[in-house]
């Protein structure tokens, strides 16, 4: 099993070398609410513009990019892997920008809101229905948070995606 | 095998937050579903969730990770499902 501390302090003094501060989201960024799992996802909201410098430094890293497009990139390196956001719309571009930074054992990290977490795991779990992780982690993370979310801001995500019956039924 | 590990095991198999107590020490110590103190396997696998501001989650997960890898040098391979051109990204 990779060393996935390691891993992340890695990708930090990466990111921290091409001037970018992205967000943590993704199992780790959960784990970070409180909902201690095990995972391997290394998953980051980055900024759109950083997208090609963080690429060029990926690969010198020994990453292998899998999948690229303007909305995300996956690499791997032998059984590790980093998976991208890039954050180019509006309201991803808030919730990275809104990111609170957190002292952690592999160095300072920002993670994105509860409620933004949320949005994100919606938006994969609505694009691929087999990922029930991403309904599982709604749950926990709705189930721990359940009196302080911002139901404004989650109804307007959920609302984004047509998934209103599915608010509710998290909060059953 | 040190105190944060063992920490992280009992986490791991007793997973409900609201079933909390207080041991001698003061410190929070998670018990069994039952209430038994027994670690029971059909609890085994749940998300455990620490008491919110209590203890640092990411300490945490690395001792679970930790226990992880004893249990299981090597990781299943990973089944990535990339993102297709169906996918709608909205955020």
């Amino acid at each position: 099993m990779p060393n996935l501390a390691e891993q992340i302090r890695e990708a930090l003094t990466m990111f921290a070398l091409a001037e970018t501060k992205p967000a943590l989201i993704g199992g780790l960024a959960v784990v970070a609410h409180q909902v201690v799992r095990a995972t391997q996802d290394v998953d980051f909201l980055l900024e759109a513009e950083a997208a090609d410098k963080v690429h060029e430094a990926l690969l010198k890293l020994g990453y292998q990019c899998l999948y690229r497009s303007e909305d995300a990139a996956n690499y791997v390196r032998s059984t590790e892997g980093l998976d991208l956001l890039y954050a180019h719309r509006p309201l991803a571009r808030l919730l990275l920008s809104q990111a609170v930074e957190r002292d952690t054992p592999m160095g300072c990290l920002r993670v994105v809101s509860v409620e933004g977490l949320i949005a994100f795991k919606l938006q994969g779990y609505v694009n691929d229905a087999a990922r029930m992780r991403d309904f599982d982690d709604m749950k926990a993370l709705v189930q721990i948070h359940r009196a302080s979310l911002d139901m404004v801001q989650l109804r307007e995500y959920f609302a984004l995606f047509n998934q209103q019956e599915l608010l509710n039924e998290l909060f059953t | 095998m040190n105190s944060s590990l063992n920490t992280s095991l009992n986490a791991s198999f007793n997973t409900l937050p609201d079933l909390v107590t207080k041991s001698p020490s003061g410190l929070s110590a998670p018990v069994s579903a039952t209430g038994s103190g027994v670690v029971l396997v059909r609890e085994a696998g749940v998300s455990f969730r620490p008491p919110l501001g209590k203890v640092d989650p990411f300490v945490e997960w690395l001792s679970l990770m930790e226990v992880v890898q004893i249990l299981c040098p090597v990781w299943p391979a990973r089944s990535r499902s990339l993102p297709s051109k169906e996918w709608k990204w909205k955020l």
